[in-house]
């Protein structure tokens, strides 16, 4: 079986293509943006002073 | 007992387990949501808080076991459920990953958004309503497979009386045990305001229950009279689920023993599902696919039992442990720790 013979007969993969690339860029936007903030809001400096490692 | 027959009820066990564990969170999810919008939040949202997280990750589990079972034990329903599943299965699979990312987003990044907690709400019903499209092509009439390619024919589903009244029976069904549960729970936290609410809530959407019930049957005799006359000869199945259902209500209109009640729904639904599952029997996929066409070889059938059960001996003691740990571990509920 090639790859071509084992496509799906589903007219539809174009606009969930788009759907998941538009989900995905969200996710993505979001992600980065929370673990911005938890870096900002927590920095390692005082999470190891805390710890008493420095 | 043939192969055959093992490996769907283990699957069809795996399913109830995801149908029970995820009808609560979802269902957790849209009272989170609800309650925000009628001005109660601050009575039920601790309880449901403290519920949602981790039970999460568990429930996953069980529906991707049930996917890679079922195309396992049964290679045919990639072909006809593959091709017809793909809009609907990745809208469900879109709807997962927003939800998911609530959790992640919500924990870690401190504020709470308003439109993300009602796009959670939200999924929390719409997807349990995407699932029910598989149970219904199932029944048939849903696929046409005009030059030897299968596809969904979305405008019969989309005007079928059957597939609406599945759509409402699982909404309000997902309503009903997560109100159940979260009353329990919230009795177990010994927090009685939100045992009240959530009481309430249980009693409003038990009768409706029955009634989409009632009518998901009606549409079906008139949909698949075949599946209908199975589902009479087996109606001893089916009025032991209206008893239990009968004493869930009971209990909770007295305020009786909440555990007991929950679990009397749970058992409602166990058999209601297996009274439908083993109706549905031997097809798949009404009328194109039955349970003994294109199984898979003797081997791969043994290795994958004695995979699934071996899956099940794991995965319930891990589950026993989150629910001693989580769930039912006094002072974490009460919020102590």
């Amino acid at each position: 079986m090639k790859t071509i013979e084992g496509v799906t007969t589903s007219d539809h993969v174009q606009p969930l293509f788009y759907g998941f690339v538009a989900l995905y860029t969200l996710l993505g936007v979001g992600t980065v943006r929370i673990l911005r903030k938890l870096f900002k809001n927590n920095p390692p400096e005082k999470e190891l002073k805390e710890m008493g490692l420095e | 007992m043939s192969l055959e027959i093992l490996g769907i009820s283990v699957l069809w066990i795996f399913l109830f387990g995801y149908i029970i564990i995820g009808s609560i969170d979802f269902g957790a999810g849209f009272f989170s949501t609800y309650t925000e919008w009628s001005g109660k939040k601050h009575l039920i949202h601790p309880i449901i808080q403290r519920y949602l997280s981790p039970v999460w990750e568990v429930t996953n589990v069980f529906l991707v076991f049930f996917f890679v079972g079922i195309i396992g034990f049964f290679p045919e329903t990639a072909y006809y459920y593959g091709t017809a599943l793909l809009v609907p299965g990745s809208i469900s699979i879109m709807l997962l990953a927003i939800r998911g990312a609530y959790y992640a987003f919500n924990t870690y990044g401190g504020k709470e958004n308003k439109w993300f907690t009602f796009l959670y709400g939200v999924t929390g019903v719409l997807i349990p309503a995407s699932f029910t499209i598989v149970l219904t092509i199932s029944e048939g009439g849903f696929i046409s497979l005009a030059d030897g390619s299968v596809s969904l024919l979305y405008e019969e589903l989309f005007t079928s009386a059957y597939s609406w009244s599945v759509v409402l029976l699982a909404i309000v069904s997902v309503l009903f045990i997560s109100a159940s549960f979260l009353t329990w729970y919230a009795d177990q936290a010994n927090d009685h305001k939100a045992t009240q609410l959530l009481r309430k809530y249980t009693l409003a959407w038990s009768f409706p229950t029955i009634l989409s019930a009632l009518a998901v049957m009606w549409y079906l005799r008139q949909h698949n009279a075949t599946h209908f006359s199975n589902m009479l000869d087996l109606s001893w199945i089916f009025i032991l689920s209206v008893v239990a259902f009968g004493a869930a209500v009971w209990l909770f209109y007295h305020r009786k023993r909440y555990g007991f009640a929950f679990i009397a729904v749970v058992l409602q639904y166990f058999f209601a599902f297996f009274g439908y599952g083993i109706s549905h029997f031997p097809y798949l996929l009404y009328p194109h696919l039955q349970i003994f066409d294109g199984f898979t070889n003797t081997t791969m059938a043994i290795f994958l039992v004695v995979a699934f059960v071996m899956g099940l001996v794991l995965l319930i003691p891990s589950l026993y442990l989150l629910v001693k740990l989580f769930l039912f571990n006094k002072p974490y509920v009460q919020g102590q720790r």
